[in-house]
């Protein structure tokens, strides 16, 4: 219950680690397979997490999370071509 | 070149390559490295370093210090960056996971950090210059000149003053 995003000694990102220790994660790769109702279910299983998320959280906590996530992606769209 | 990666273009050619690699894989396993080798259809070899400390496993599958080396008529191209352990390309799962940007991004420190990627070049580097063709005079101009850069592209030599490669135009 009391995860940490970073290492405490390596300072490395830890996300990595608990996807895989997912049963969605070992469920979609077990068989190599990845089939639309996966990636339904998968999709409404994080729309689901969000909304939990968002009522959970502060204003501030909240304008923080939505922040995070677009600067992630905004990350990933610009490392695509050299990672 | 790439941002997490290291590239140099060796204007030595030899038919020793096998040697070349030989020397660099036995120096990183003295010091403790994990090390696996691969012929390429090149004729060049892929070179896969890992240590536990050092490199962590990325959604299960250990990362390492994959060093090409590539030889072509002119000379060598060696490129030392992140990858697999054991794997010449990234794996599809590796390259879609969201947070690859800031994985690749801290190993890639910590190599950089432990200069790993300049000792793995410049280990090749004198060994290459040890098995040239002309090696004497090769290896001797290579300890005693100042540094003479070639174009890490097309390997085309570059004066001192040169930004960008009079060859292929490729930035310095």
């Amino acid at each position: 219950m009391n995860k940490k995003l970073f290492d405490e000694k390596t300072g490395m990102l830890l996300l990595d680690e608990y996807i895989c220790e997912m049963p969605s994660f070992r469920k979609i790769t077990e068989d190599s397979v990845i089939t639309s109702d996966e990636v339904m279910g998968q999709t409404e299983k994080v729309i689901n997490l969000l909304k939990r998320l968002e009522s959970a959280l502060q204003p501030e906590e909240r304008e923080l999370l939505i922040e995070t996530l677009c600067e992630i992606a905004v990350l990933y769209a610009v490392s695509r071509k050299d990672v | 070149m790439g941002m997490f990666e290291t590239v140099k273009f060796v204007p030595v050619s030899t038919r020793e390559l096998p040697s070349v690699a030989g020397e660099s894989i036995e120096h990183f396993r003295a010091k403790g490295f994990e090390v696996k080798e691969e012929n390429t259809i090149t004729g060049g070899y892929n070179i896969s370093l890992s240590k536990g400390n050092l490199f962590k496993s990325v959604l299960g599958m250990k990362t390492a210090l994959n060093i090409e080396i590539d030889p072509s008529a002119n000379g060598t191209r060696i490129k030392a960056g992140i990858g697999i352990f054991g794997q010449q390309a990234l794996p599809s799962i590796i390259t879609a996971f969201i947070a690859w940007p800031v994985l690749i991004s801290q190993i890639w420190g910590m190599v950089q950090q432990s200069k790993l990627d300049d000792e793995s070049v410049s280990i090749i580097e004198e060994s290459l210059y040890r098995h040239a063709s002309n090696s004497t005079n090769e290896y001797n101009t290579y300890k005693t000149s100042s540094a003479a850069a070639y174009c890490t592209e097309c390997g085309a030599k570059l004066e001192p003053s040169m930004k960008f490669c009079p060859e292929c135009g490729s930035k310095r």
